[in-house]
C-alpha cells in the first residue's frame, strides 16, 4: 500500500483516499439498508406462510370456518369459533382487571408515593414484565388456580350465580381452571405493560398546566381526573391497546390454566381455549394436512387480530404525540 | 511539519492581546480565500434565509458576522463547508468559490471540502472518547502517520489551541470530562489539527463564562496568523475585538461590509449604526 | 378540618379515597411480585443440587438434572442474539440516520413494531415451515433464528431511539472534520448511543432466553445432551413445560427448579440493563 507514504496533501487527492471512502460509505448504507429491508422481508414471509400454509383449510370450510364451534381431529371437522371466544374473552377480563390496576399504580407513581420510593417501586412493577409468560403459567396452574377453585369461584358462584342474566357468568363448577383464571392471569401480565405506557403519557402532561392546576387549589385526584387523564386520553387508550395486543398474543401463561376445550361456554369457570392455546397444545401432533392447515389459520387469524389492534395503538397514540 | 511555528504561537502569554485592541492587519493585500457570489439559500419549509449574498473572505484574516437572531449569518456559514447538506430538501443557489473554485458543484467532494474548510460550533461537540482519540480521529481520516508522528500531531494541534498544559496528565481520559471552555478548545484543536485552510466558527463562545470567552478570543485572534477565519457572533465587543472585516446581516441580506473599524465607528448604513449602538437587536 | 365547608370536605374525602385506592392497586402488584417470587424459591430451592447443573434430563423416577436443558438455552439464545444484532443495529441505523422523515422510512418502522408486537407462537408456526418442515427435523438452529426473529424488532427499536437521542451537533462536528458518513455512524454517533444499544441488546436476550412458544415447533425439545446443531435441542423453558404437566414429582421438582435458575437469571439481565441505563444519565 501506499498509504504510509502519504501526506496531507497527497492523501488530500481526490482520486485515491475519497473514492475508497466513498467505496465503504456505499458498503455501510447497502448494509444498512439490506438489514432494515431484511426486517420487512420477515414480516412479508411470517404473513405469506401463513396465507400459504392455511389454504387447504380456506378451501375446505370457507368462511364459516369463523362461526363453527366444531373442533374434531378424528372425523376432520375444524372450526374456529372456541379458540376465537376464548381469545377474546380472557382478553377482556384481562383488561377489566389490569386497566384499573395499572391507572391506579401510574397514578400512585407520578403524584402520591414519596420521591425515594418512587424509583424501587417503579422498578419493581417493570420487573414483573421481565419475567418469562411460562412462569406466570406455572403460578397460575399450580398457586392460583387452587386458590381460585377453593375461595373465589364459589365465592361468585354463590353471590353472583343468581343474579338474572350476570349470573349466566357465574354458573356451573369451580373448576379453577378456566377462561376466568387465564384472564386473571393474563392481567397480572399485562399489568407492568399498560403501567408503564400510563405512566409515561402522564409524564407528557406540561409541568405548567399541572402546576397551575394545584395552584388553583385542585386536589391530587381531581387534577388527575379533570387535567392529566383528559390531556392524554388518546395515549391512555394507545397503552391500553398495547395491552391488549399482548393479552391476545400471549401463549404460555395461557396453556397452563385454559383447560383446552373446544367449547364456547357462557360460563366464566368453564374450561375453554385460546388460539395461541390451540397452536400450542396441538401443532406438534397435528396429523393430517387439513389439521395443521386448520391450526395454521387459527394464527392467521390471532396475527389479523393483533395486527388491527396494533395499529390502532400506533395510530391513537402518534395523535397525541402530535398535539 | 510546523510545530515550531505552533509552540511559538502557544508560548505566547494568554492575556497581552486581551486588553489592547490588536493592531490591524493590512487585509486588502492578502488574497482572497473564499469568494460568495450572489447566494440564495431556500430551507425544506420554503423558508428564503439568504437572499443574494456577495461577500469576499481574505486569507489569514478574521471576518465576523453580526446580526440579530434568524438574520441568517449561522445559515451562511453553514454554506461555506455545505454542512447543512446534511438536510435534504435544502436549496443552495449561487456560487461559493474556493481558490477560485466553486464548491457548490454538485460533483464537489463533501468530506473533502469539510477536511479544508473547519467548522467550531456553538455548543462545544466533543465527541464521547479520549481527548487524545478526539483529536486522533479526524486525522486518521485521510492521513496514516506512525504513533509518534501522530502523537506530535495530537499534541501541536492542543498547544495550538492553548490547552495542552491543562490537559497533558490526561489525555487518554473521556473528552467529555472536561469544563465547557476547555471542551470548545477541544473542539477548536480538533478542527485546526486537520490542518483546515478555513475556519467557520459559530458563537464559539456564546455558551461560555467570560474567562473561557477571552481564552476563545485570543486564541482566534492568533489563529488569524495562519487560517482564513469566519466567525459569527451576537457579541458586539467580540465582533470588534477579534475580527479584521465585519459584515451585518439582516433579514437574510448582507446590509453592510466593511472593515471592522469602519463599521463600528462609522457605519454607512442607518441600521448598521442602531445594531451596533444596541438601538435594536 | 371542622372549619371546611361541606363542598370542601367531601372534595377531600373523594381525594382520600382514591389515593388509598392508588396505594392499594400499587401494593398489590407488589404482592404479586413478592408473591410469584416466594413461589419460585420455596418451591424451587428443593430441587436445587449440583446435579441439576451437571446431569442431563432424567426418564420419569430415575435422577437427572437440566445440564442440556441449560446448555441449549444459552446455545439458542446466543444463537439468536449473535443473528439479530448487527441486523437489529443496522436496520435501527437505517431508519434512524438515512430514513428520517421519510414515507418509506416511517413505513419500515410501523412494519417493524408489528413484528415487535407479533404473537411468538406465530413466530415459531413461520419458522416451522421454513426450517424445520424442508429439512425434515426438529433442529436448534431453527430454534436459534426463531428467537433472532423476536430479538430482531428489539434491537431494531432500542437503537432508533436511541441513535434520536445523540444530538445532532455531534453529526455536524463530525461532519465538519470531513469524515465520511459511515464513520460519522460507527465512530461517533454509535459510540454516543451505546449503553443505550446495549441495554437493548441485554433486553433482547432476558425476553428471548425465557421464550418457550417459539421453540415448541424450531428446537422443539431433547431429553439427552446435544450439541449438534441439526437436531432437537432441550431448553429450559420447553422443559419446565414439559416436566410440570407430567404427573410424577421428580419431574416437577425439576420444573420448579428450573424456573427458579430461568427467572432470576433473566431478572439480574434486566436489572443489569437497568443500572447501565441509570449509569448513563
Amino acid at each position: 500500500m501506499t498509504m504510509t507514504t502519504m501526506g496531507p496533501d497527497a492523501a488530500r487527492d481526490p482520486n485515491a483516499a475519497t473514492r475508497r471512502l466513498q467505496r465503504q460509505d456505499r458498503v455501510f448504507f447497502w448494509l444498512a439498508w439490506g438489514s432494515a429491508t431484511l426486517v420487512v422481508v420477515v414480516l412479508l414471509g411470517i404473513l405469506f406462510s401463513l396465507v400459504w400454509e392455511s389454504i387447504p383449510a380456506v378451501r375446505t370450510f370457507g368462511l364459516s370456518f369463523l362461526w363453527t364451534e366444531r373442533w374434531s381431529p378424528a372425523k376432520e371437522i375444524f372450526g374456529a369459533l372456541a379458540p376465537i371466544y376464548g381469545t377474546i374473552v380472557t382478553s377482556v377480563i384481562a383488561m377489566v382487571i389490569a386497566i384499573p390496576l395499572s391507572f391506579g399504580i401510574a397514578i400512585f407513581l407520578t403524584e402520591i408515593c414519596p420521591k425515594p420510593l418512587r424509583r424501587p417501586i417503579g422498578t419493581a412493577i417493570e420487573l414483573l414484565a421481565g419475567i418469562p409468560s411460562i412462569i406466570y403459567g406455572l403460578w397460575g396452574f399450580f398457586v392460583l388456580a387452587p386458590l381460585m377453585q377453593q375461595f373465589v369461584q364459589p365465592f361468585l358462584i354463590d353471590v353472583l350465580g343468581p343474579l338474572p342474566i350476570v349470573g349466566a357468568l357465574f354458573s356451573g363448577a369451580p373448576y379453577g381452571i378456566g377462561m376466568l383464571t387465564a384472564g386473571l392471569v393474563l392481567a397480572i401480565m399485562i399489568l407492568p405493560f399498560i403501567t408503564s405506557v400510563t405512566r409515561d403519557v402522564f409524564q407528557t402532561v406540561p409541568v405548567m398546566l399541572r402546576e397551575s392546576a394545584y395552584g388553583m387549589g385542585m386536589t391530587t385526584w381531581e387534577v388527575m381526573r379533570h387535567i392529566v387523564i383528559p390531556y392524554t386520553r388518546l395515549g391512555l387508550v394507545g397503552g391500553v391497546m398495547l395491552g391488549l395486543g399482548r393479552a391476545l398474543g400471549e401463549t404460555m401463561a395461557v396453556t397452563f390454566v385454559i383447560g383446552n376445550a373446544h367449547r364456547v361456554k357462557a360460563s366464566l369457570m368453564a374450561p375453554g381455549t385460546t388460539i395461541s392455546a390451540s397452536i400450542a397444545n396441538e401443532f406438534a401432533e397435528a396429523s393430517g394436512k387439513l389439521y395443521s392447515a386448520s391450526l395454521v389459520e387459527l394464527g392467521l387469524i390471532l396475527f389479523v387480530i393483533s395486527f388491527t389492534v396494533l395499529a390502532l395503538a400506533k395510530w391513537l397514540i402518534g395523535r397525541t404525540e402530535s398535539y | 511539519m510546523d510545530t515550531t511555528h505552533m509552540n511559538d504561537l502557544a508560548d505566547r502569554p494568554v492575556t497581552d492581546t486581551l486588553s489592547s485592541l490588536k493592531p490591524r492587519r493590512m487585509v486588502e493585500d492578502r488574497p482572497v480565500k473564499l469568494e460568495v457570489k450572489s447566494l440564495n439559500f431556500h430551507y425544506a419549509n420554503g423558508h428564503h434565509a439568504l437572499k443574494d449574498i456577495n461577500l469576499k473572505l481574505h486569507d489569514k484574516t478574521v471576518t465576523a458576522f453580526i446580526g440579530p437572531s434568524g438574520c441568517g449569518k449561522s445559515t451562511l456559514l453553514r454554506t461555506l463547508n455545505r454542512i447543512c447538506d446534511l438536510y435534504p430538501g435544502q436549496k443552495t443557489e449561487g456560487e461559493v468559490l474556493l481558490d477560485g473554485r466553486n464548491i457548490l458543484s454538485p460533483k464537489e467532494d463533501l468530506n473533502l471540502l469539510r477536511a479544508k474548510v473547519g467548522m467550531v460550533f456553538q455548543k462545544p461537540t466533543p465527541f464521547p472518547m479520549s481527548i487524545y482519540e478526539n483529536i486522533a480521529f479526524g486525522i486518521r481520516l485521510y492521513e496514516k502517520l506512525s504513533k509518534s508522528e501522530m502523537n506530535d500531531r495530537v499534541e501541536a494541534a492542543l498547544r495550538e489551541a492553548a490547552l495542552w498544559d491543562e490537559v497533558k496528565d490526561k489525555i487518554h481520559q473521556s473528552g467529555l470530562g472536561l469544563s465547557g471552555g476547555q471542551q470548545q478548545r477541544l473542539c477548536i484543536a480538533r478542527a485546526v489539527a486537520v490542518k483546515p485552510e478555513v475556519l467557520l466558527m459559530d458563537e464559539p463562545a456564546s455558551a461560555l463564562d467570560p474567562i473561557s470567552t477571552a481564552k476563545i478570543e485570543d486564541l482566534i485572534t492568533r489563529l488569524a496568523d495562519d487560517y482564513c477565519i469566519a466567525i459569527v457572533t451576537h457579541n458586539m465587543q467580540q465582533a470588534a475585538r477579534t475580527s479584521d472585516y465585519t459584515a451585518f446581516m439582516y433579514l437574510g441580506e448582507i446590509v453592510e461590509f466593511d472593515r471592522t473599524e469602519q463599521i463600528f465607528t462609522a457605519p454607512s448604513n442607518q441600521k448598521t449604526n442602531d445594531y451596533v449602538t444596541g438601538r435594536f437587536g | 378540618m371542622s372549619t371546611l365547608n361541606p363542598i370542601t370536605r367531601r372534595r377531600y374525602r373523594r381525594n382520600a379515597v382514591a389515593v388509598a385506592l392508588s396505594a392499594i392497586a400499587a401494593a398489590i402488584g407488589l404482592l404479586i411480585l413478592a408473591a410469584i417470587l416466594w413461589t419460585l424459591v420455596s418451591r424451587g430451592v428443593g430441587g436445587l443440587s449440583l446435579k441439576v447443573f451437571t446431569e442431563s434430563t432424567p426418564p420419569p423416577g430415575s435422577d437427572g438434572g437440566l445440564a442440556n436443558a441449560i446448555y441449549g438455552s444459552i446455545v439458542l439464545t446466543l444463537t439468536g442474539i449473535v443473528i439479530a444484532t448487527p441486523i437489529g443495529v443496522l436496520a435501527g441505523t437505517y431508519l434512524s440516520e438515512y430514513a428520517r422523515g421519510s414515507k418509506i422510512g416511517e413505513a419500515a418502522k410501523f412494519i417493524n413494531d408489528v413484528l415487535l408486537s407479533a404473537p411468538s407462537i406465530i413466530i415459531g408456526l413461520f419458522i416451522n415451515a421454513l426450517l424445520v418442515v424442508p429439512f425434515g427435523t426438529f433442529s436448534a438452529w431453527a430454534g436459534g433464528v426463531a428467537l433472532a426473529v423476536i430479538a430482531l424488532p428489539v434491537i431494531n427499536r432500542t437503537t432508533q431511539d436511541m441513535l434520536a437521542l445523540v444530538p445532532n451537533t455531534l453529526r455536524e462536528a463530525a461532519a465538519a472534520l470531513g469524515a465520511p458518513r459511515w464513520k460519522v455512524m460507527t465512530f461517533v454517533v454509535w459510540r454516543a448511543a451505546k449503553s443505550g444499544i446495549l441495554t437493548g441488546i441485554l433486553l433482547a436476550v432476558a425476553r428471548i432466553s425465557g421464550e418457550t412458544a417459539p421453540l415448541l415447533f424450531t428446537s422443539f425439545n431433547n431429553q439427552y445432551w446435544s450439541t449438534n446443531m441439526s437436531q432437537s435441542m432441550a431448553s429450559l423453558p420447553t422443559v419446565i413445560f414439559q416436566f410440570a404437566m407430567s404427573p410424577y414429582d421428580d419431574w416437577q421438582r425439576l420444573a420448579w427448579a428450573g424456573a427458579l435458575i430461568i427467572t432470576f437469571a433473566i431478572l439480574a439481565l434486566n436489572i443489569i440493563a437497568r443500572a447501565l441505563v441509570d449509569r448513563r444519565r
